[in-house]
């Protein structure tokens, strides 16, 4: 559905994309991941045909993005980041609006309008000025623009930010059920979006692409820097110095004291486990030990270790 | 086309859902009013071989209003949308950047196009009230003065508004966008009086000046001339600048 090939943008002064190459399959629901400042939105405008990649090039569907620039945009369902609108159009007015440039007319376009209102829970405030909605509401009248005309392909940029955790759940399952029927592409910096809702992930850091694949896979990988929580009573000075004398144990910080309780994690070196060693250490100096785990990695460790690694 | 058509709806909208654009027709029509009344006045107390019309055209307050006005119609054109960001989601539908431009352009120039009609309903209503005589003997309808004058004003209106266009299209602030376009309007007015203004400039610099001045050309206009030079003169010049904001407006895309 989206092809895209050693995608690359300069502005005057520095590199916001630097050779990106990825493809997105027809029904996948594609997480695009990296700090703010990483070139998410740069490489979703360039998708979209709102900016020219320096070099590169850029398929949709078959159709060079900025050959068939009209027919590209005819497949896409675009919302931008924080969903600019017309503040002096009611909501049906702009769905409407909307769906007219986008080539519908007629019948249709009633239809469409009511069902895309219908699916974005938009029925009740068809009739309020945009300009007085509630940022939840803003978003979902992106979606619902987004989606009027049916496009095979929505690019989603940030589709949840500044939303309130009952709204970010809202959306995530608006997300999920366009997936039945729509590719998705969608950028975010929140973790767990892309962990709930996507098949795959491609994280992006400096305009490189450090990652791509399917969020549990990507945990797998780096492993290298698994961690282990332990809880003991004693001396923090003492157990942190013997904890960090253990082989193949890189890191040893104090997480938090309750009492005479200390939890500390450790960050240990690739495919070791020392639950085993932390156990007999803890026996041999009598420290009364109650907790000891192995965190799992999730996709949040993949992205400080891809995103992060120089300043560690 | 059909693109070009649902955009000019919803830019014509924009004007006439506001209450603000019925206010600003009610002060223009009554700003008219008064120099309508003033010109009248003029000819009650000297004598002129000038229709009425001719006078009113060429009352100074009736330009000021007129180089006034064409930035506060044109200045939240493209500023807005690019304050607000809905540039993105406009031009990333299957939209063109120039349908876009024409768009805007054109409900503004209707918009411009309706302030200027109280004014011509003053003129043919002040007729059915006094004796044709009184106005240079020539009914308004039949008055070359009239349609000449009045076209006239529409040409450099198109002009104008091109200009106004191309002024917001450079900022997202409306408000710089309303002086960059009133200071080029004022200039170019000025033109009109380079004689008196700058007269120790050499002779064929004020000839030239005065030949582009709007005045000049509303003047001849209005005494019933026509001429082609002018139309040829503002539409190429319109073209140009509309060409211009469509370049400004699509810079993203060039500097790659």
């Amino acid at each position: 559905m989206i092809k895209v090939e050693n995608l690359s943008k300069r502005y005057s002064g520095h590199t916001a994309l630097d050779s990106v190459s990825f493809e997105v399959g027809r029904g996948e629901i594609v997480g695009f991941l990296g700090p703010n400042g990483a070139g998410k939105t740069t490489t979703l405008r360039i998708l979209t045909n709102y900016l020219p990649p320096s070099s590169g090039r850029a398929e949709i569907d078959g159709l060079d993005v900025f050959k068939d620039s009209l027919a590209v945009r005819q497949r896409i369902g675009y919302m931008p980041e924080n969903v600019p609108l017309y503040n002096d159009m009611r909501i049906k007015e702009y769905l409407r609006f909307r769906g007219a440039l986008k080539g519908m007319k007629g019948r249709d376009l009633r239809a469409a309008v009511g069902d895309a209102m219908e699916r974005c829970a938009l029925h009740e405030v068809r009739r309020k000025m945009i300009g007085t909605l509630s940022k939840g509401f803003r978003q979902r009248v992106g979606l619902a623009d987004a989606l009027i005309n049916k496009p095979p392909l929505l690019i989603l940029d940030e589709p949840t930010n500044g939303l309130d955790p009952n709204q970010i759940r809202e959306v995530r399952s608006l997300i999920k059920e366009l997936g039945e029927d729509h590719t998705i592409l969608i950028s975010t910096h929140i973790l767990p979006e892309v962990e709930m809702t996507c098949g795959r992930v491609i994280i992006i850091n400096q305009g490189k692409i450090q990652a791509i694949g399917e969020p549990r896979n990507l945990a797998g990988q780096i492993r290298s820097a698994g961690t282990v929580r332990v809880e003991l009573k004693g001396d923090p000075k003492v157990i942190e110095a013997k904890l960090s004398g253990l082989p193949a144990v890189r890191k040893v910080s104090l997480e938090q004291s309750r009492e005479d309780w200390h939890l500390f994690v450790l960050k240990v070196e690739a495919n070791k486990d020392v639950r085993e060693r932390v156990d007999q250490l803890a026996r041999k100096e009598q420290w009364p030990l109650r907790e000891l785990s192995r965190k799992g990695v999730s996709l949040e460790d993949v992205f400080a270790e891809l995103t992060l690694h120089h300043h560690d | 086309m059909r693109t070009f058509f649902i955009l000019l709806n919803r830019e014509l909208k924009a004007y006439f859902q506001s209450i603000v654009a019925y206010i600003v027709i009610a002060a223009v029509a009554l700003l008219h009013g008064i120099i309508f009344l003033r010109s009248v006045k003029e000819l009650k107390t000297e004598t002129s071989s000038l229709h009425l019309n001719h006078v009113m055209l060429l009352n100074i307050p009736f330009w000021l209003i007129f180089i006034l006005i064409v930035p506060l119609i044109t200045m939240r054109l493209f500023s807005e949308e690019q304050k607000l960001g809905t540039l993105e989601p406009l031009l990333t539908a299957p939209v063109q950047t120039w349908q876009m431009v024409f768009a805007k352009y054109f409900a503004a120039l209707i918009f411009y196009a309706i302030l200027y009609l109280p004014c011509m309903f003053y003129m043919i209503y002040f007729e059915r009230v006094v004796d044709a005589s009184a106005v240079g003997g020539v009914s308004a309808l039949r008055s070359p003065s009239f349609y000449g004058g009045y076209g006239m004003i529409l040409l450099i209106g198109m002009f104008f508004v091109a200009i106004g266009c191309f002024s917001s299209a450079m900022t997202s602030n409306q408000i710089i966008a309303a002086v960059i376009s009133f200071t080029i309007l004022l200039i170019y007015f000025l033109l009109g009086y380079v004689r008196l203004l700058a007269s120790d400039l050499p002779p064929i610099t004020i000839e030239f000046l005065e030949y582009i001045s709007p005045i000049e050309h509303v003047r001849d206009a209005a005494s019933g001339l026509v001429d082609t030079r002018p139309m040829v003169y503002y539409t190429s010049f319109t073209a140009l600048t509309l060409a211009l904001t469509h370049y400004v407006l699509d810079y993203r895309k060039w500097k790659v």
